[in-house]
């Protein structure tokens, strides 16, 4: 029954940031509705690596996220996805020379606009839970070894995570990816209540 | 009389990419003034230095984020007009900066409409402000 409830809380939170990032200038992002799963935490790499593809090269932009919830997202996109978001950069007479992959304004480009949908997904899936989140600067990872991802202080070993999995789609730029929320498991029981809080509002309960 | 295209605008924000962006477009609003800074320890150094009239304050930041910066900021300068500038909106967020004594909060990226309507709204605030104390 939780997952169904957090699943209609994601389809609501989702399509709040989707039209959010449509009313900003220029980013058109279309996000698949989200799914959400209990996973191990040993389990976790094999997961999100059978879900992006092993074989195809990415650049990751991680955030991770502290407060009422304790967590990281993982925003996956395919190699070379900064040079084709720099054009959202380039306002006015602002020119940005190209520059190789993951180097330089490719890199900032893809931190920013990582750091805007993680943002945009986040602010609006936890503002329905009620749920007080802080954010951490983004940065990028281009490892292929997620287990880094999932470190000792935030994620005990052995333990159960919280994962929900988007597609997204920058429709002018024909440039997709996925974004992957984990949250460890000392942040369950404050989920619960998020979502019976978020079930109660809905019901008018 | 203040000359507005003098203001001096201070930008803070970890990210490259963002700073060129909005000093790309305070650039095309005609104000040549421009400072920037990587974290809110710079943003607080940079303001009691150099006193900018208005800044674009990033909230997630390494060193010292935008809501302690902007606390120290306005606790030594109550009439400091800051415009907070993030991707973190959650509603929670929004209201600590409005108790923090920002002028706005504007959800990122910023569009060329709403940093020049910002500005001017600065100017207005920052011409009120010279009339009292003349």
């Amino acid at each position: 029954m939780e997952i169904d409830i957090l699943q209609e809380a994601l389809n609501i939170a989702f399509g709040s940031a989707s039209a959010e990032l449509a009313d900003m200038i220029d980013i058109f992002v279309a996000l698949d509705t989200p799914k959400a799963k209990f996973i191990s935490i040993n389990d976790i790499e094999e997961y999100i690596s059978s879900q992006t593809g092993l074989k195809e090269r990415y650049s990751i932009v991680e955030q991770h996220f502290s407060g009422e919830v304790t967590g990281v997202s993982l925003l996956i996109f395919p190699e070379g996805a900064g040079h084709d978001l720099l054009s959202y950069f380039e306002k006015g007479e602002l020119k940005y020379p190209l520059s190789t992959p993951l180097e330089g304004l490719d890199k900032e480009a893809l931190l920013e606009i990582g750091n805007i949908l993680i943002g945009a997904c986040l602010s609006k899936l936890y503002d329905l839970l009620r749920i007080s989140i802080n954010f951490y600067p983004p940065r990028i990872i281009s490892a292929r070894n997620f287990k880094q991802f999932f470190d000792g202080e935030s994620f005990d070993h052995d333990s159960n995570v919280f994962a929900l999995k988007t597609n997204f789609k920058f429709e002018d730029k024909d440039l997709s990816g996925h974004l992957f929320i984990v949250t460890n498991n000392e942040s369950s029981s404050t989920l619960k209540n998020g979502l019976s809080n978020f079930w109660e509002s809905i019901n008018g309960t | 009389m203040i000359q507005c295209m003098d203001m001096k605008i201070l930008v803070v924000d970890d990210s490259l990419a963002a700073r060129m962006m909005v000093v790309s477009l305070i650039k095309k609003c005609g104000y040549n003034q421009i400072m920037e800074a990587s974290n809110g320890k710079e943003a607080v150094e940079q303001f009691e230095e150099n006193k900018p009239d208005f800044t674009f304050l990033d909230l997630t930041m390494p060193v010292m984020d935008g809501l302690e910066a902007l606390a120290i900021i306005k606790t030594s300068t109550p009439e400091a007009l800051v415009a907070v500038l993030s991707a973190d909106i959650q509603t929670k967020t929004m209201e600590k900066v409005g108790q923090l004594g920002a002028m706005e909060f504007i959800k990122k990226p910023i569009s060329e409409q709403r940093l020049r309507s910002v500005l001017e709204q600065a100017e207005a605030v920052m011409r009120d402000q010279s009339m009292e104390r003349s």
